[in-house]
């Protein structure tokens, strides 16, 4: 076995099974150990502080809040801090945006466990892992295809199925300005409708449920 | 203008030049009408003339002022007219700028301008009521005379101008300018006035006759002085005497022809033509009093009279009476070689000086003559009434009766064949006379001969009353005419200059040409469908006559309606009747129409000979089309513009009139109403057309003038006529229908959009939620199975530890399957997809109660909260999920749902009185109990929580609790 520093993880997934299942793969690998658990974003950013880890194996649904955020918010505090998504979602969205965040290394559940354990190691490391599906994903995202702010704001008001007017009250703008941001992200989703806009909104994680 | 004596500078020398040309006009030449208060004015007393640019003549009565337009009287008297103070208008006046000066005997001058009349009097200056004369001078300046001073206005003031050290005071009764400017002032002296300075004129004096009644300049420059001694001209410094006239000379006047008409006093009305001698007028009005006489623009002459006003017209047409024949009931008209005209009625006359006397023929004393013909040896045959028939010649009369062999002693028609011969049509049969020898010869059938004609082959063509017959060398022979005109009344017969046969009969014009038959009916054109005489001018005119009227035709028009090149012909119609007294021509003895060799036509009437002259026929005047009146529903409307008709007028009169104040008989007046009417309507006497039910729109009243005889109209007027729509049909009311029907349209477009949006986000909403719960269950199971296994996988060497990861995927699954099966069952439950929380609640404790046969309690505190859909089904899932516990696991006796709301947080709670639930469950730390584990995760995520509280024995209460649900709600959702 590899006399290497042994990589002090924290598990954070809303699904109890799910951090059995996964703090199991870690356990089972020598160099790694399970240090925290945490099944919400406040509880994961508690056990950060708590144990200070080298990493964090991250959901990003949580119930309570997003992981990217847990992401944002503890590096903030810890630059240093690493984390490694582990999440159902397979948007180039959701992968863009959990590297903007600071996550080093991104995992589909599912994957086989050595993706995983691989993604741990090099990113305790300090490299970057994505596996093969997801550089792809990655590469295949149009750069034009980024939202501002705002346009994102509007477009998960638009996968709520909410109308422009209810929107504009809603985001505190105009029913034009609202329009105006539909037409906006309707050009960079290449898409035609709302309909459509909201499906590919959830596809590529631009937008979740 | 042309009031007082200021009508001189119009007529130019040439004008006067050409009258002498035509001097030789008979006094009959003028057509006459006469109007007294039996006819509609105020009174017979006819005092003064004026005629205003509008074409209108004004008459000034001791009874009022008429207005006249040429058909109609309108009066304006002290009762409707305030500023008439008087009612005897003595003299008229229109100026340059067509205001009519208005003066008054007693009521002083009145002015009339744009529709207002305004009086002057003492006040405005004027000390004298009584205006005698007012005249316009070449400058613009009035000159007003009364019975006491002469006056000038000043702007809006009369200031007297005698009584000076220059100017004599003096009555004044006339005032004309002459061609040097000077005014004439006349009254009880004659003066001229020159630069302010009055030149006096001796009158050579006879008792109380010094007056001066008129003067006048006419365009020879004589000044012609009226006096109530009678007529002078002006010599020198002093006045000569016009020795035929004695009587007082109340008006004179020069007409356009140059003729000088004198209107005396007692003695009637003279002329004077081309300087010759004042001749007494025989067609003036029937009194002896002349008061006053007018020219109008069309050239009528208006004579005023103490009995009436006549109108003299020139006319084509005039009648030679005979006297001693009032009358008859039949007449003929013979031009003898000589050119004598001879007319045979209930008496024979010959004309004599332009006059009809009686003749009797030598030994024809008390014979009624019926007809003359004159043969080529120059003997007279004079057909009688039941005498037979006479012939004279210079030294002999011979006479043929049925004694002789005359098949009938009424004589109709003579006609002299070629070979000297004559044929006598009679009312029997037809006779032959040969060297005093008679034959009669039998026609086809036995009837009366109406009209003989020999045609230039020789051949005999003879109409009857019934029928027409061609006889060729002795045998009657069939012809193309007389087929078409069997059993047809035949009243002239004439062969034209191209060999055309025309029959007149009465039932129109037929002609033969080249075996060819023509007709010429009403339909054609001809004016009545009976001709009774054909005649033939030199010009290429063929001249018809009917009983009230006579027709000239083109013959080159006849002859392209024979060949086809014209449909209809226009006649020129003389309308004798209407103009001629109601005179009706006499057809049946021939002939019954004759040309004078200066080609005049004659025709005998039951007024006497009916004379045209063709030549005299002047071209009307410019005759603009006036409307009078628009009445509509009753209520006259003024004329102006358009006609604008309200959305529910029903009836609109419309009354109209050429503006000729001479005959109006030669006009025929037709309108049309376009976009309406189709067809032209002739307007007859009535001038009025009258319009019901127009529907709504733009029309154009059209009245078009015609002169008869002339194709083309000579005057047209254009009236726009706009009858509104209904509300309904209007524009703007059409507009906002549109407008409506558009916003309409609109709204439910946008309805159904909201309606399709709502759609939109109750699919997305609903697919949202199948979503999460594929998301929270199969891919959240699986992808943990999934984990658990490669976990296990991972662990090879322990096998009881991979073991148990083995075992926790089948558990995994196992709740996957049974949370799949729940979601379904959640969808499937519509009672869960509530949109108001109460509601929802009430469902479901209803539904538990029944498929638990227990009890459930359902307490609500506070207002209804505002929750979003996705909120209200997520709470309702936690309730449901915490109530099914309590009722299946609990045991319980009670179970209550109680819902609270403090406008902020929103709480519910399920209490049970049940024995509670395992510690390990409660705390929630025991992952196997998923329904807790899943409804505690289902509140983090609405941003709210979930309390369990749970002692053994003593029950449980499950809090579920949201604060601010909404914005809550929105974040967390992000």
């Amino acid at each position: 076995m590899n006399e290497q520093k042994t990589i002090n993880v924290v598990v954070v997934d809303d699904h109890p099974f799910m951090r059995i299942g996964v703090s199991a793969i870690l356990r089972a690998q020598p160099d790694m150990s399970v240090v925290g658990e945490a099944a919400t974003a406040a509880e994961a950013i508690a056990a950060y502080r708590q144990h200070v880890p080298d990493l964090v194996v991250i959901d990003l649904g949580l119930p309570d809040d997003s992981g990217l955020n847990v992401i944002r918010s503890v590096r903030s505090r810890y630059p240093d801090a690493r984390f490694v998504v582990l999440t159902n979602s397979e948007g180039d969205e959701d992968i863009h945006q959990a590297l903007t965040a600071g996550a080093r290394g991104y995992v589909v559940k599912g994957m086989a466990h050595q993706l995983l354990v691989e993604a741990v190691r090099r990113v305790a490391r300090g490299e970057r892992y994505l596996p093969q599906p997801i550089a792809k994903t990655l590469n295949m995202r149009d750069p034009n295809s980024d939202l501002t702010a705002r346009e994102r704001e509007v477009l998960a008001q638009v996968v709520k199925g909410r109308s422009n007017k209810e929107i504009g009250a809603e985001l505190g703008i105009t029913e034009g300005t609202v329009k105006r941001h539909m037409g906006e992200i309707l050009s960079r989703l290449e898409v035609s409708d709302r309909t459509q806009a909201v499906i590919t909104a959830l596809r590529r994680g631009l937008a979740h449920l | 203008m042309l009031s007082g004596a200021g009508g001189l500078k119009r007529v130019s020398p040439i004008l006067f030049a050409l009258t002498l040309a035509t001097a030789g006009w008979a006094q009959e030449a003028y057509s006459h009408r006469l109007w007294q208060a039996a006819d509609g004015l105020p009174s017979d007393v006819v005092q003064a003339f004026a005629e205003t640019p509008d074409h209108a003549l004004w008459i000034g009565t001791t009874d009022g002022l008429v207005r006249f337009d040429g058909s109609r009287f309108r009066y304006y008297q002290r009762e409707n007219t305030p500023a008439l103070r008087a009612d005897s208008v003595f003299c008229l006046t229109v100026t340059r700028d067509g205001t009519l000066w208005i003066g008054v005997e007693g009521g002083g001058l009145v002015r009339y301008r744009d529709g207002h009349f305004r009086a002057f009097t003492a006040l405005d200056g004027l000390s004298n009521n009584v205006v005698r004369a007012i005249f316009e001078d070449s400058d613009g300046l009035l000159w007003l005379g009364t019975d006491q001073g002469l006056f000038h206005m000043h702007g809006e003031r009369l200031v007297r101008i005698d009584a000076t050290d220059l100017i004599p005071e003096l009555s004044v009764h006339a005032i004309t300018q002459d061609r040097n400017g000077a005014i004439w002032v006349g009254g009880t002296s004659l003066l001229r006035i020159l630069a302010g300075r009055a030149q006096v004129y001796r009158i050579p004096l006879r008792e109380q006759s010094q007056r001066i009644k008129s003067i006048l300049q006419t365009t020879d420059g004589t000044i012609w002085v009226g006096a109530v001694s009678g007529l002078y001209r002006v010599a020198g410094d002093r006045l000569e005497p016009v020795p035929q006239i004695r009587r007082t000379v109340r008006v004179l006047r020069q007409t356009q022809d140059g003729t000088l008409w004198i209107g005396s006093i007692g003695s009637g009305l003279y002329s004077i033509r081309s300087a010759g001698e004042p001749v007494l007028f025989a067609g003036g009005p029937p009194s002896k009093s002349i008061l006053n006489l007018y020219e109008d623009r069309e050239g009528n002459l208006w004579i005023g009279s103490q009995i009436g006003m006549e109108r003299l017209s020139r006319s084509a047409m005039s009648l030679l009476p005979l006297p001693g024949s009032p009358d008859a009931d039949f007449g003929s008209v013979f031009v003898d070689r000589d050119g004598s005209i001879w007319a045979c009625s209930t008496n024979l006359y010959r004309e004599r000086d332009g006059v009809m006397r009686k003749e009797v023929l030598r030994g024809l004393r008390g014979v009624t003559v019926r007809n003359l013909l004159r043969a080529a040896d120059s003997s007279l045959w004079v057909g009688t009434e039941g005498s037979g028939l006479f012939r004279r010649s210079a030294s002999t009369i011979e006479h043929y009766t049925t004694a002789q062999g005359l098949s009938n002693d009424f004589i109709r028609v003579m006609l002299q064949d070629r070979d000297g011969s004559l044929w006598v049509g009679t009312d029997g049969e037809l006779n032959h006379i040969v060297a005093g020898r008679v034959s009669i010869v039998h026609l086809p059938s036995p009837v009366s001969v109406m009209a003989l004609l020999q045609d230039r082959n020789g051949d005999l063509w003879v109409g009857s009353f019934s029928g027409l017959f061609k006889l060729h060398e002795g045998h009657w022979v069939s012809a193309p005419l007389a087929a078409a005109l069997r059993d047809t009344t035949i009243w002239a017969l004439h062969q034209d200059a191209d060999g055309t046969i025309w029959a007149g009969t009465n039932r129109g014009l037929y002609g033969e040409s080249g075996n060819a038959v023509t007709a010429v009916t009403t339909a054609q054109g001809l004016p009545s469908h009976f001709v009774g005489q054909i005649l033939e001018d030199k010009k290429g005119g063929l001249w018809i006559n009917g009983l009230s009227e006579v027709a000239r035709f083109s013959l080159a028009e006849l002859r392209a309606l024979a060949e086809g090149r014209l449909s209809r012909i226009s006649p020129r119609v003389y309308s004798v009747s209407r103009e001629l007294d109601s005179a009706e021509i006499y057809n049946g003895i021939q002939p019954s129409g004759a040309f004078t060799p200066g080609g005049d036509l004659l025709y005998p009437s039951n007024k006497g000979l009916v004379r045209i002259q063709p030549e005299l026929q002047a071209a009307l005047p410019a005759v603009p089309i006036i409307v009078e009146s628009i009445t509509v529903d009753g209520r006259a409307v003024p004329v102006a513009g358009e006609i604008a008709l309200g959305a529910s007028t029903s009836r609109t009169e419309i009354t109209f009139a050429p503006a000729l104040l001479g005959p109006q008989e030669r006009i025929r007046l037709r309108y049309r109403l376009d976009g309406f009417d189709s067809e032209w309507q002739e307007a007859g006497s009535l001038r009025t057309a009258v319009y019901t039910s127009l529907p709504a729109g733009r029309y154009t009243f059209v009245v078009q003038a015609f002169e008869s005889g002339v194709e083309s109209p000579v005057a047209e007027l254009a009236l726009p006529v706009h009858r509104l729509a209904p509300f309904y049909r209007r524009p703007w009311f059409i507009l906002l229908l549109l407008v409506l029907t558009v916003a309409i349209v609109m709204l439910l477009h946008y309805l159904r959009l909201r309606r399709m949006r709502e759609r939109f986000a109750a699919v997305l909403e609903e697919r949202n939620r199948v979503a999460r719960e594929m998301h929270d269950t199969v891919i959240q199971g699986c992808s943990t199975v999934s984990v658990l296994l490669e976990a296990s996988d991972s662990l090879q060497g322990d096998q009881q530890a991979a073991t148990e990861l083995t075992a926790l995927a089948r558990r995994q699954i196992q709740n996957t399957v049974r949370e799949a099966r729940q979601a379904i069952l959640d969808l499937r439950q519509p009672s869960t997809d509530e949109e108001n929380l109460v509601d929802g609640l009430r469902q479901i404790t209803e539904t538990a109660s029944r498929e638990f046969a227990q009890s459930v309690g359902l307490e609500i505190t506070g207002n209804l909260p505002s929750l979003s859909r996705s909120c209200i089904y997520q709470l309702l899932m936690v309730t449901r999920e915490a109530l099914h516990n309590a009722l299946i696991h609990a045991h319980a006796r009670r179970v209550e749902v109680q819902l609270k709301h403090d406008g902020r947080t929103v709480t519910i709670f399920v209490k049970d009185d049940g024995r509670g639930l395992p510690p390990e469950l409660a705390s929630g730390s025991e992952a196997g109990h998923f329904g807790l584990q899943g409804m505690r995760e289902r509140m983090i995520r609405l941003g709210g929580s979930l309390e369990i509280e749970s002692r053994p024995s003593s029950g449980t209460v499950v809090t579920v609790r949201v604060t601010d649900p909404a914005r809550k709600g929105a974040r967390t959702e992000l």
